[in-house]
């Protein structure tokens, strides 16, 4: 465990600032789950803090993790239990690509790629790289344990149903004990 | 500006991709085959394809917002000036799931720097499109092409 790189991923305190306008699904398009995703964002939109190693994110509920979520993270985190390669991406507050390919030993190789606004007045979709080496169990539990928040937070301000909440995080279920997922 | 009728001579371009999966082409005029129904693609107020696109960098948000997004975020924001645009760039745009820069040829947005400082006559998009075709994100992004004709402004609120 001690040659991992740390990874975290914590909701920070609402800073008051509202960037966007309300979601406005006037075309009657959006399920109500979809919907009340994109409306609990942007009501309780706040910082969300994501450590890789050295590396220190600032992303925000809305747009950044709406988009994580409307992208299905559960699903793709019972995917990478089961040892298959996931990407999770970030297209507005930073441009960040993370590939997670799951190694042996409980070990996650983490390709950190940057595109974007890598040089001033530069945006290009080159990438940087950096690699990282990961606990499995570590980022499943965060990640895991981030998306229960999320979604208590949203069951609790009445903006999905506890059937969508379950139905949304099934995927967690399917995570294998000996991930010691708990 | 042509209000959006492109001619030959200034189709837009793809300079730069990044394509995810070419097994499978999505997007307008292609199959739906994400879920609940199909977008309304020739809308742009359609929240199922362009909802981060319109909400985050649409021509009706004030430069205040994105001084404090770009500031918040430390990074150069893009604003569309016409939201007819993005539907453009959704017709332009290869139908795989992927990142594209396309060069639209003329003007369709600005750029906001966390200093308060705003870039126009901005001519490139940088575009995410998701593997049901829709966009995760389109903004107008600084490149060569426009650091050569620049125009810089201070933003007077």
């Amino acid at each position: 465990m001690n040659n991992y790189s740390n990874f975290t991923i914590q909701l920070e305190e609402p800073n008051g600032e509202q960037y966007a306008d309300p979601p406005d699904d006037s075309l009657g398009e959006l399920s109500h789950f979809e919907l009340g995703l994109k409306l609990f964002c942007f009501e309780c939109d706040r910082p969300v803090s994501i450590e890789i190693g050295e590396e220190k994110l600032k992303v925000f509920l809305d747009p950044d993790i709406c988009m994580l979520l409307e992208d299905e993270l559960p699903k793709k985190l019972s995917e990478l239990s089961q040892g298959k390669p996931i990407k999770i991406e970030f297209v507005e507050s930073v441009c960040l690509t993370l590939e997670l390919q799951p190694l042996t030993n409980d070990k996650i190789s983490c390709n950190f790629k940057e595109f974007g606004y890598l040089y001033p007045n530069q945006f290009t979709l080159k990438s940087r790289n950096k690699q990282f080496e990961l606990n499995k169990t570590q980022v499943i539990t965060e990640l895991k344990g981030f998306l229960e928040q999320l979604m208590e937070m949203a069951l609790n301000g009445g903006y999905i149903t506890p059937e969508e909440k379950q139905e949304f995080l099934m995927p967690l279920r399917e995570i294998a004990p000996a991930s010691a997922i708990c | 500006m042509n209000n959006g009728r492109d001619t030959s001579e200034d189709t837009p371009e793809v300079i730069e991709q990044d394509i995810i999966d070419q097994t499978i082409e999505v997007g307008s005029g292609c199959d739906w085959t994400g879920s609940g129904v199909e977008p309304q693609w020739h809308n742009p107020k359609s929240i199922k394809a362009y909802d981060h696109i319109d909400r985050h960098h649409g021509p009706k948000l004030k430069p205040l917002n994105f001084r404090g997004r770009a500031a918040s975020k430390n990074q150069p924001q893009g604003q569309w000036l016409n939201a007819q645009d993005w539907v453009k760039a959704e017709q332009v745009t290869p139908k795989y799931p992927g990142c594209y820069i396309i060069n639209f040829k003329r003007s369709i947005g600005k750029v906001h720097y966390p200093d308060g400082t705003i870039i126009e006559n901005v001519t490139h998009a940088f575009i995410r499109r998701k593997p049901d075709g829709t966009f995760k994100s389109a903004y107008p992004v600084l490149n060569d092409a426009t650091l050569s004709s620049l125009e810089r402004s201070e933003e007077d609120e």
